[in-house]
């Protein structure tokens, strides 16, 4: 048999295979060089960046929990202009598509931030609306549809790039936060960003983190990731990317049978810094196993079959 | 740094607490720098879900051998004492900077709490080679808290002390620090608990010694990208946070602010 085709579309940008690497969670690719082959992802998600340099949160910034991970590092970055002068240029001799995830404490700064990556090598823009552990801007925009929109609106306005969107699950209606950035604009929907959460030490009897709340990723958080990407890849038409405890193929498997176009792998890097480059095999065995031409046909399978009585 | 799969080629139990594991890893044997750590996946199951840092204890090119010297305080080591010899470890490393050592032979004054003791067992064997003279002062809780007590004398004076007074010297390890003539050493390093540190910090900073300490700080990637393991420090005027596992876990003592306001 031929090789499966896993060329992705996400929007007008093409990716030679659907697996990604969730803002965060893999610095800024150069980190990964020493173990694994950057040119055969997908795409690169650098860790969010802002308009000025952030220190971040006060430690503790991270706990386990069960089969989970709280963190609230707050977004320590060292700004949009340090991003592109120092280490933009290095990422780009490996020639894989760079996404930068954005955030801002205003609209402008969005505006601002959107425009500052135009003429760049920067392929697309990932706009978080759902960082959890920052006090301004970030989850504030992201759980009111019109707030989301504005954002989504005034980024689309002033960038020539894709615009994916980072939805927050912490919401009571995913769809229509996801409704109304795709309106605004919205090229692609990452879906989820970490659940809102927090530990308490027992010992000092008071909250583990600096932050008091972090945001929970890894496996725990999955199942709410997955139904969440089968409610919203089906109520709109702009492609899904499903992230949220992905740690191997068959969980990447999970998302795109839910309708995701393409996945990222986040808190799974930190388990095993080559997860990304072994679940594309992975796929690309499942095809072939499974006689599959193209692994854009599983996208959404598990409800497209529904529909069709099967 | 390295992701592969090493074979444990022997795991025993030192103390009741302390346990000493052998790992089959030439290639990290044969580039390892005293007080660089490994990341540990104990077990392939998704509880405990991340790796676990531990500092390399000793090593052997020959052999192709290194060794974790751990102490058993939750759920990843409790797994990772119960494995057997002949499994195979998922390892990342060798991660971090390591200690330096000054090029012309001098004086050196280890200084280790616990189980921090751990990692200062391959420095004073690196000191020793390159004709150092090496002092090491040994503390612990009690006596079952001490690592290697017998045979740190191989590298040289060895002073220990134990808080309840089980062995040595009763009292803390800085306690000890007056027995030591300060002004003979060239070089401290130390490992052991923050508070322990900062004492060590504020005794070396009036007599103007140089200090490198190793951080022990809760890790996710420990390959720098996370951000998790921060730990404040000073840069120029400004308080920054740096990581522990990249740019640590050893630091020159005079970056590290010790009595965090932020």
């Amino acid at each position: 048999m031929t090789r499966p085709d896993l060329t992705t579309h996400i929007g007008p940008l093409t990716l030679k295979n659907p697996v990604m690497t969730a803002s965060g969670t893999f610095g800024y690719g150069l980190e990964f060089a020493p173990l694994l082959d950057l040119h055969a992802l997908g795409a690169v998600v650098v860790k969010g960046l802002t308009l000025a340099p952030r220190r971040g949160n006060p430690p503790p910034r991270v706990v386990e929990t069960a089969s989970g991970l709280l963190n609230a590092i707050g977004l320590e970055n060292p700004g949009v202009e340090s991003f592109l002068k120092e280490i933009l240029p290095q990422l780009e001799k490996y020639a894989v598509p760079v996404i930068v995830n954005i955030s801002g404490n205003t609209l402008d700064e969005y505006a601002l931030l959107a425009a500052r990556l135009n003429d760049t090598a920067v392929s697309a823009v990932e706009v978080n609306i759902s960082c959890p552990n920052v006090k301004q801007g970030g989850l504030v925009f992201g759980t009111v549809p019109e707030q989301a929109a504005e954002v989504v609106a005034a980024v689309r306005a002033n960038t020539s790039l894709p615009v994916i969107v980072k939805l927050s699950p912490n919401v009571t209606d995913i769809v229509g936060i996801a409704r109304s950035v795709a309106a605004a604009g919205a090229d692609a929907l990452s879906l989820i960003n970490t659940l809102l959460g927090m530990a308490i030490d027992i010992k000092r009897r008071r909250p583990v983190l600096g932050n008091v709340f972090g945001g929970l990723s890894g496996p725990a958080v999955k199942p709410v990731a997955i139904r969440m990407v089968w409610q919203v890849s089906q109520a709109v038409d702009i492609p899904v990317i499903g992230m949220g405890g992905i740690v191997s193929t068959e969980d990447a498997l999970e998302f795109i049978m839910a309708g995701a176009t393409a996945v990222a792998v986040g808190t799974g890097n930190f388990i095993n810094p080559q997860a990304t480059v072994e679940i594309i095999k992975g796929l690309e065995e499942y095809c072939i196993k499974e006689n599959i031409a193209k692994i854009d046909d599983l996208v959404g399978i598990a409800w497209k079959d529904g529909q069709n009585g099967k | 740094m390295q992701r592969q799969y090493v074979e444990i080629k022997n795991l025993k139990q030192l103390t009741g607490r302390y346990y000493l594991l052998t790992l089959a890893a030439p290639l990290v044997a044969r580039s390892v720098k005293p007080g660089q750590f490994v990341q540990l996946k104990v077990s392939a199951q998704l509880d405990p879900l991340l790796r676990r840092p531990f500092s390399i204890h000793d090593w052997c090119d020959a052999q192709g051998n290194v060794e974790i010297l751990f102490q058993v305080r939750g759920k990843g080591t409790r797994l990772l004492a119960d494995r057997k010899q002949g499994d195979y470890l998922d390892m990342l490393g060798p991660l971090g900077n390591g200690f330096s050592i000054p090029r012309a032979p001098g004086k050196a004054l280890l200084i280790g709490g616990g189980i921090g003791a751990a990692p200062l067992w391959g420095l004073a064997k690196s000191l020793h080679a390159r004709n150092w003279q090496v002092t090491v002062l040994l503390g612990g809780a009690g006596e079952q808290f001490l690592v290697r007590p017998e045979e740190f004398s191989r590298w040289g004076r060895t002073i220990i002390t134990t808080d309840d007074g089980s062995r040595g010297i009763s009292g803390r390890v800085t306690e000890a620090l007056p027995l030591v003539a300060a002004q003979e050493f060239d070089q401290i390093y130390a490992c052991g608990p923050k508070p322990m540190l900062a004492a060590i910090y504020d005794w070396a900073r009036i007599t103007g010694l140089p200090l490198q300490v190793s951080l022990d700080e809760v890790m996710a990637c420990g390959m720098g990208v996370c951000l998790g393991c921060a730990h404040p420090v000073r840069k120029g005027k400004e308080t920054v946070y740096a990581k522990v596992c990249s740019q640590g876990p050893v630091f020159d003592a005079r970056e590290v602010v010790w009595h965090d306001q932020a």
